[in-house]
């Protein structure tokens, strides 16, 4: 199972790939604002642009949290840096 | 105006660290860490800078065990109030400044720890390494946990020897936490090398931050108890502070302008070389020393060191008395005990210590030129 799409980012695509691709983005939940920042850094670093999200308390269940956005077409990559580094984030499935 | 007071606290501050917290407060206004808001993000980003900045220049190469502090004292308190527990022996030098000694203190009255002396050999020219990992070793306990030292005294310009020190602890499973409070800024400290588990750091002396900043910097795995607890902008269901570093460690909204001011202060610091700053504060140590040496009545404190800071007093006047004179004629610098009383006992200092010169890497040649020159009409030579 993937990460949570989050909103459709445009209808039209991204461009120079085609009209038929579509941009979703996906949310991971990190512990905090500088993990989140730390995993976007790490992202970056594998070309994978993600952007440092507040997650909504009423989701997280535990008040306050943070996360990352990123392309849900990047998501095995994602979830190898994270892995690789030690970064726990939820996908929706249970922490990794 | 001469400042020689560096190791207080450094001024001038360069002019991009101003002019870098000015803009913080005009443009990075949010709380960190709170709102996703742009200007909280922005100075939650900023923050971020700083603990990057901060791992990658002591080589712990982990922002988020970097905790920003008001000052070294409070990164000290909470590191050793966060990692000892009860029945812990800690060995600390006998060179400690109160920011270590006090809360050692406090732990031992409240029956948590016991506490011992490692001598420094500092009064002793030809003091090696080995000697002084030899006092530690001899000290050591069963109960044992940890050995806390500073890298350098700011009473004269003793360095000790943190590789040595670390590389017993690593083989004796004990943690090393090192007080860099004289020395980031001026020496190399790269953790990993050095086997620190900790270091303490203000941000306002040689790192040329503003004051109201400083850290403590952990390596990874290593996560002492919280002393404050409050919002954290994580987990604000549960009622506990949370797990994850850096936020565990940092209740309350954090100071960015200060730590706006540490970042750049440090990238002035990398940007000028460590070498050549040190290269410059010894010349300017070591040509006072000769000058002031030869004036009557004129004693050094332990003058073998080098370094950027150089104690001296002279034989029937106090040592305020000297500093308020040099004063009157506008040259600053520190009289007294430094909150160093230890430090003065072990040293042999007067009773009521020690005027200390301390310079940075903006001190010219003139302005030590003033003080000997001043010094010299006071003590009418």
């Amino acid at each position: 199972m993937g990460g949570s799409p989050r909103k459709k980012e445009t209808e039209k695509g991204v461009e120079g790939m085609g009209p038929d691709f579509e941009q979703r983005t996906c949310t991971a939940a990190i512990g905090s604002v500088t993990q989140a920042m730390h995993a976007r850094r790490l992202l970056a670093e594998a070309a994978v642009y993600a952007t440092v999200v507040k997650n909504d308390p009423e989701q997280t269940g535990r008040g306050c949290a943070w996360g990352i956005s990123y392309p849900c077409s990047m998501e095995r990559s994602v979830r190898e840096v994270l892995r690789k580094n030690g970064v726990r984030a939820h996908f929706g499935r249970g922490p990794e | 105006m001469i400042y020689l007071d560096h190791a207080a606290t450094s001024w001038p501050k360069p002019r991009r660290v101003i002019s870098e917290m000015v803009r913080c407060l005009r443009e990075w206004g949010g709380n960190p860490g709170r709102g996703s808001h742009r200007l909280s993000m922005a100075a939650a980003e900023k923050l971020y800078e700083c603990r990057e900045e901060l791992a990658s220049f002591l080589g712990s190469g982990h922002p988020e065990g970097v905790i920003l502090t008001p000052n070294a004292t409070a990164a000290l308190n909470l590191a050793l109030k966060g990692l000892l527990q009860k029945g812990d022996h800690v060995l600390c030098s006998d060179l400690e400044h109160n920011a270590v000694l006090r809360p050692l203190a406090r732990l031992e009255r409240d029956g948590v720890i016991t506490v011992d002396r490692f001598p420094s050999l500092a009064g002793a020219p030809n003091a090696t390494a080995e000697e002084i990992c030899r006092g530690i070793e001899a000290r050591l306990q069963p109960n044992t946990r940890m050995v806390v030292c500073l890298h350098a005294s700011n009473v004269c310009s003793a360095v000790l020897p943190a590789e040595q020190i670390g590389a017993l602890c690593r083989r004796r499973g004990l943690l090393f936490l090192l007080d860099a409070s004289q020395t980031a800024g001026r020496l190399p400290i790269r953790m990993n090398e050095l086997n620190a588990d900790a270091v303490c750091l203000p941000g306002h002396k040689a790192l040329l931050g503003p004051q109201g900043s400083g850290a403590l910097v952990l390596r990874r795995g290593l996560i002492p108890s919280p002393l404050l607890e409050g919002g954290s902008g994580v987990d604000s269901l549960s009622p506990s502070m949370p797990e994850a570093l850096p936020e565990r460690l940092e209740a309350g909204t954090a100071a960015t302008p200060a730590a706006v001011g540490l970042l750049e202060g440090v990238r002035f610091v990398r940007e000028l070389g460590l070498d050549r700053i040190r290269e410059a504060e010894e010349a300017r140590i070591e040509e006072l020393k000769e000058r002031l040496e030869a004036l009557p009545g004129i004693t050094l404190q332990a003058p073998h060191h080098r370094g950027s800071v150089l104690s001296f007093w002279c034989g029937g006047i106090s040592s305020e008395l000297l500093g308020a004179e040099l004063d009157r004629r506008g040259i600053c610098v520190r009289a007294g005990l430094h909150c160093a009383p230890l430090a003065h006992q072990t040293l042999g200092s007067p009773e009521g210590g020690t005027v200390r010169v301390s310079v940075g890497y903006a001190t010219k040649r003139s302005d030590c030129d003033a003080l000997w020159r001043a010094m010299k009409e006071i003590l009418l030579v």
